[in-house]
């Protein structure tokens, strides 16, 4: 690999090249004979940008006016004398300009969550690497699953005994709580009247759990345990620690984790303003409608297959 | 002869002071006084408007630096504020032409209208035909982008000033005040005009070399003084660079001075502007000495590519680094006025002046020289001086977006080893013009063709002359630093 | 005048990263130096002690933040040796072009704030013209335009989006007309000759016996670029040679070095058109994010004992990566993380060889070696 083959410090170099180089460079800015006269040959050549996915998503909304060159620089976004090659912002987005670069999933924005599809998993917060998923959560009984539940409706909660899920059982004071506890005058949160375990161990109709409360580890009788589940209470993303790495997307199961094209809103005058929760990140369904719409196939499909299995099952027996 | 100004500014003041005088000196019991009070407040009066004109002068180079870097680096970037006239600004369209009265606006209307349509926003996407242009900081008539500059001077009077503990507080206060001082003074010597000047004594341009000479002390003041290893590092580069170049230029000047017969700096204008006289611009008949004074002037005004005393890359702001507020504003505005001085000098000693180009035959024309000579008669013939030094100024904003810096020893090396030899060359060449070939009157127009046409032919041959052999071998350019021993541990022997 | 001590850095323009080099001069030449680094040390490779595998891969794209993929991809070579994963041909493919357009605008970083050193401003606003075709780019692919954790243990984290290639292709022939501009505006400038040129001279041999290595090594004649020399991904299957200066007696001076890279730019951009001819499966088709033409199942753990290691051609060097695993009980955690900064070895060598030569000669010779203080002090 040789040297420039006019690389040599002479009187042309010192006077000729560089400077001209600079003078057709400003020559070209001016509006009518710059590009003819003193156009590179690919400056400002139109090149084909947009291609057929990102027309379909963005719809017949898009610039016809714009001519796209291979760099932003030249490319033409109005078609007029020479305009600032500066995007606008705020009035000008990028997004709207070259929506290419902004396609929904594929860009490290911010977070958003359709909450009505999460399940509380936790595994966005188990693949951070920084530690900035809080997620809290505690676990409940269905409310199918309520032992004051309508005869008809009761039971039919999908959750059901599994191993490293929840029982819960009627606390003894249930029936006090529900019939003396008063909000207004005990000055506290209501109490829980269930005493929840986790299930360590499942087998046929015993199962050894560990007491939430006690953490003494039982072996019980699963006739008059309720399942319970784990369900979100509220979750909250720290932007100020978050890295945008999108590991927490990847890692949801249930297709409810995504980062959004938004580069805004992030912004706060205390670091506790950075702290996004619930409100903040917010999806609309409607907006990752595709990803919504999978997982929600997914889950009716499943929820369908297991009602053939019952019905089966209550056929067979029957 | 160059027509003179319809309006002759020293005339003018004269006759003010001393009608002012008369009326109130030269009527109580001390009017003897009154003679000498009149030339007085005349001189002062006209050192004023110098210096008013000066500064209005240096906002069109500091401008144009601003626009025209922009577009020689191809990026256009803040060029484009005069489009928000009819595109807006902010999303907002103000029809201000409306207020005009008795219907004037109207036709602007129209105008408005088909600059909106053809060149304005509108694209088949609302969201880019919202746009709001990034506003201007400027008058809207006039040199949008002119407002950051008296935002500049405003920020720069009102930061606090902050002499370093440890350093010389003398010398750190007396270096600026030397800088700008003599600066200024320079321009009490340059003649705007036929009538727009300071001063004029006999030897101006004696005068004016040596001010010209004092700001490398200065600077060299400012080094030191500040305390601090980088700008003593500046100051030191800057004083070698500035008195190296020194001796060049005024070689060249003393060429400019013998072909034109005077040290006078207007009768040296006049020279090239008198049709009994010389009426040949300079420039043609010493291109050698324009371009050593293009150099060497660059170098004195420590611009790109000669600018290794502020390179930002090692020195931060070199010797002006400690230097804050009003202190460090009027350093930069000595930058640039030295710079416009530069080019008033340029246009004047070698681009004709105040002269239009061949505004004597011009006038002369048979039917159209009637409208011309009443042009030049009430265009003041500064105008075209301050266009001609503006010119001058775009070509050093050119020679900044395209060359890199020098380093220093090749700046020193360069001034001593190559402009010297050459400037000397052109003194013995203009003595030569001046006594063997001129003969009192215009010259003949052999002469200065002559010397065009060699010198063009001279750069058109130094431009294509490839060393071939070099280019083959890729010889290394002579001044390599010789190090037989760049390797880690070993010491160099500095008694070499 | 007596030598004095000059502290340039840590905040200094020059310096492209926080370090301090502490300069002895004697007039304008430099006597001695010192390098002083370690600024922005941030404990990466302790950090990554307490991450998963797959965790870990964001915290090397900040490594060397101006080349962030090439950092994780090396890393993620290093994990896929530890956990022995077999990856598809096209995620290959793919990471090929993700790491040279990731070169390229390495290199453009390089060169576009090698130039203002020298003086020249114009350059700079070419070459930033140009990397934002590549961040464009690179955003497309990775989701943001620095630090994209694109490498997963086994492929890739997504396909080549729809249209990518048609743009790449054109961005990348624009990028190759254009550098004839740069090497107009440098190569052919008598002031940037001067300045570069017989400046900052680097003998092989002492490079060698240093360990520096990538462009810098290169520069001095010495055939060495791990992607010839060891290859890994596809870079065997591809047509091209590794830029290697003619060597001279004196040895490597910051012209060659700048010839070196501006030569790399353009093998790089001949890669990437070669590679997206070449991938497997087509350059327009789209698999969805998973699909095991971009990504292999690979175990999650590794156990006490196992090791993996790669080296990899950074635009800086060679970087490599070793990892022990068994970190944790459980295995998910390595046990230790080593990474080797192909510039932690050679700004020591840098600055030694600044040695002779003016103060002014300082950006010229430092920004020539390119350091990236990121991932010097990890």
């Amino acid at each position: 690999m040789a040297y420039h083959p006019r690389a040599t410090p002479n009187f042309r170099n010192l006077v000729v090249r560089p400077m001209w180089i600079t003078l057709r460079a400003g020559l070209r800015t001016i509006p009518v004979i710059g590009p003819r006269f003193f156009s590179s040959g690919y400056h400002g050549k139109q090149a084909q940008m947009l291609d057929d996915e990102t027309i379909n998503r963005i719809g017949d909304n898009d610039s016809g006016d714009i001519i796209y060159a291979a760099d932003r620089e030249t490319s033409h976004f109005v078609k007029s004398i020479s305009r600032p090659v500066t995007i606008m912002y705020p009035y000008e987005r990028l997004e709207d300009l070259e929506p290419w670069l902004f396609v929904p999933n594929n860009y490290n924005g911010r977070i958003g969550v359709v909450w009505e599809t999460c399940t509380a998993c936790k595994a966005c917060v188990r693949a951070c690497p920084n530690d900035c998923l809080h997620m809290e959560s505690e676990v409940r009984v269905n409310v199918l699953d309520m032992p004051d539940a309508p005869e008809d409706d009761a039971g039919l909660s999908s959750v059901e005994f599994a191993e490293g899920g929840y029982l819960a059982r009627k606390n003894d004071d249930f029936e006090e709580i529900e019939n003396t506890f008063s909000l207004e005058t005990a000055h506290e949160s209501a109490p829980q009247q269930y005493d929840f375990a986790e299930i360590i161990d499942l087998s046929g109709t015993t199962a050894s759990v560990r007491w939430t409360d006690s953490g003494k580890t039982e072996s019980v009788d699963l006739e008059g345990m309720i399942p319970a589940e784990q369900d979100i209470v509220s979750g909250r993303i720290d932007l100020g620690r978050c890295m945008f790495c999108g590991l927490c997307m990847e890692s949801c199961p249930f297709n409810s984790f995504f980062m959004t094209n938004e580069y805004d809103g992030m912004s706060g005058l205390t670091r506790d303003d950075l702290w996004m929760d619930a409100a903040r990140t917010r999806v609309l369904p409607v907006v990752h409608k595709e990803a919504v719409d999978r997982e929600l196939a997914k889950r009716a499909d499943k929820e369908r297959a297991k009602r053939e299995r019952a019905a089966k099952k209550a056929s067979k027996e029957a | 002869m160059a027509a003179d100004d319809w309006f002759d500014v020293r005339g003018a003041v004269a006759w003010v002071t001393e009608q002012t005088m008369d009326k109130t000196i030269g009527m109580t019991r001390f009017w003897e006084q009154k003679y000498w009070l009149s030339e007085f407040s005349a001189e002062f009066a006209m050192a004023g408007i110098i210096f008013v004109v000066t500064m209005l002068a240096v906002l069109g180079p500091v401008w144009m630096e601003r626009k025209l870097i922009a577009r020689l680096m191809d990026h256009r970037g803040s060029t484009i504020a005069i489009r928000s006239l009819w595109t807006g600004e902010g999303n907002i369209r103000v029809e201000w032409w409306k207020d005009l009265p008795f219907g004037i606006g109207v036709p602007i209307g129209w105008i408005n209208g088909f600059l909106w349509n053809n060149f304005g926003n509108e694209s088949s996407n609302p969201k880019v035909t919202q746009v709001g242009n990034r506003s201007y900081a400027g008058w809207w008539w006039a040199l949008p982008g002119m407002i950051n500059n008296f935002a500049d001077f405003t920020k720069f009077a009102i930061k606090e000033h902050m002499p370093p503990r440890d350093a010389d507080q003398v010398t750190y206060e007396v270096a600026p005040f030397i800088i700008i001082s003599t600066t200024l003074l320079v321009f009490a010597f340059i003649p705007y005009g036929p009538s727009l000047y300071a001063a004029n004594p006999d030897l101006s341009l004696v005068y004016m070399m040596a001010i010209f000479g004092i700001a490398p002390l200065g600077v060299f003041f400012a080094g030191w003084a500040s305390n601090n290893k980088y700008t003593l590092i500046g100051g030191m580069r800057s004083a070698a660079q500035l008195t190296a170049y020194e001796i060049p230029l005024l070689v060249t000047v003393l060429g400019i001075a013998v072909l034109s017969g005077t040290l006078n700096i207007i009768e040296i204008a006049e020279f090239q502007m008198n049709n009994t006289l010389g009426s040949v611009w300079n420039i043609f008949l010493m291109p050698l000495g324009a371009a050593l004074f293009l150099i060497t002037m660059i170098a004195e005004v420590e611009r790109t590519p000669f600018d290794m005393p502020e390179a930002e890359a090692e020195l931060v702001e070199g010797w002006w680094t400690e230097y804050g507020g009003m202190r460090w504003g009027l350093l930069f505005a000595s930058e640039y006025l030295r710079a416009l001085a530069a080019c008033l000098l340029f246009s004047l000693f070698f681009l004709g002046g105040w002269e239009f180009p061949f505004e004597d035959s011009l006038i002369a024309l048979p039917l159209v020289g009637g409208i011309f000579g009443a042009l030049f008669q009430v265009v003041p013939h500064s105008a075209w001086l301050l266009m001609k030094a503006w010119l001058v100024f775009g070509f050093f904003i050119w020679v900044r977006a395209s060359l890199h810096r020098v380093r220093t020893d090749q700046i020193l090396e360069f001034g001593w080893r190559y402009l010297l030899p050459l400037s000397v060359i052109q003194l013995g060449l203009s003595i030569w013009l001046r006594l063997g070939v001129y003969d009192g009157g215009p010259w003949p127009l052999v002469v200065p063709a002559l010397i065009t046409v060699v010198a063009v032919v001279l750069f058109v041959v130094l431009v294509l002359d490839e060393d071939e052999e070099a280019l083959a071998e890729q010889r290394r350019p002579y001044h390599v630093s010789e190090i037989n021993k760049a390797s880690p541990g070993a010491r160099i022997n500095l008694e070499d | 005048m007596a030598e004095m001590w000059i502290s340039m850095g840590p905040q200094h323009p020059m310096t492209h990263g926080l370090w301090t080099l502490k300069v002895k001069i004697d007039g304008e030449t430099i006597v001695d130096t010192i390098p002083d680094l370690g600024y922005i040390h941030r404990g990466v490779e302790k950090i990554c002690e307490s991450r998963d595998f797959t965790q870990i891969t964001p915290y090397c794209d900040r490594l060397c933040y101006a080349s962030a993929n090439t950092w994780s991809h090396s890393y993620i070579y290093a994990a896929e040796n530890l956990l022995e994963v077999e990856v598809p041909e096209r995620a290959e493919y793919i990471r090929l072009i993700a790491v040279e357009i990731q070169r390229i605008a390495s290199h453009l970083m390089w060169l576009g704030a090698y130039c203002p050193d020298i003086g020249n401003l114009t350059a700079f606003v070419y070459c930033l013209r140009e990397r934002e075709m590549m961040l464009d780019l690179l955003q497309e692919l990775g989701g943001s335009r620095m630090h994209y954790n694109f490498p997963r243990i086994g492929g890739v984290k997504r396909d080549l989006p729809h249209g990518f290639a048609m743009r790449c292709r054109a961005k990348v022939k624009l990028f190759l007309q254009r550098i004839h501009e740069y090497e107009a505006l440098l190569d052919e400038s008598t002031i940037f000759l001067i300045r570069t040129q017989g400046v900052g001279y680097a003998k092989p041999e002492e490079m060698v016996n240093h360990g520096v290595t990538g462009p810098n090594l290169r520069a001095g004649g010495v055939n060495y670029d791990v992607r010839w020399a060891h290859p890994y991904s596809v870079y065997d299957e591809l047509d091209w040679t590794p830029s290697v200066e003619r060597s001279s007696v004196k040895g490597a001076d910051c012209y060659d070095r700048y010839r070196v890279r501006l030569d790399e730019m353009k093998t790089s951009a001949e890669l990437i058109l070669q590679a997206l001819d070449g991938i497997p499966g087509g350059a327009e088709t789209f698999h969805e994010s998973g699909d095991p033409a971009l990504i292999a199942k690979a175990p999650a753990r590794a156990s006490d004992g196992q090791t993996g290691f790669h080296h990899f051609e950074d635009p800086r060097g060679e970087s490599m990566f070793y990892l022990a695993g068994g970190g944790d009980e459980r295995g998910k955690n390595p046990y230790r993380v080593s990474i080797r900064s192909p510039m932690f070895i050679t700004i020591p060598y840098a600055a030694k060889c600044m040695i002779g030569y003016k103060i002014a000669d300082v950006p010229a010779i430092m920004g020539s070696f390119d350091p990236c203080i990121g991932e010097t002090d990890r």
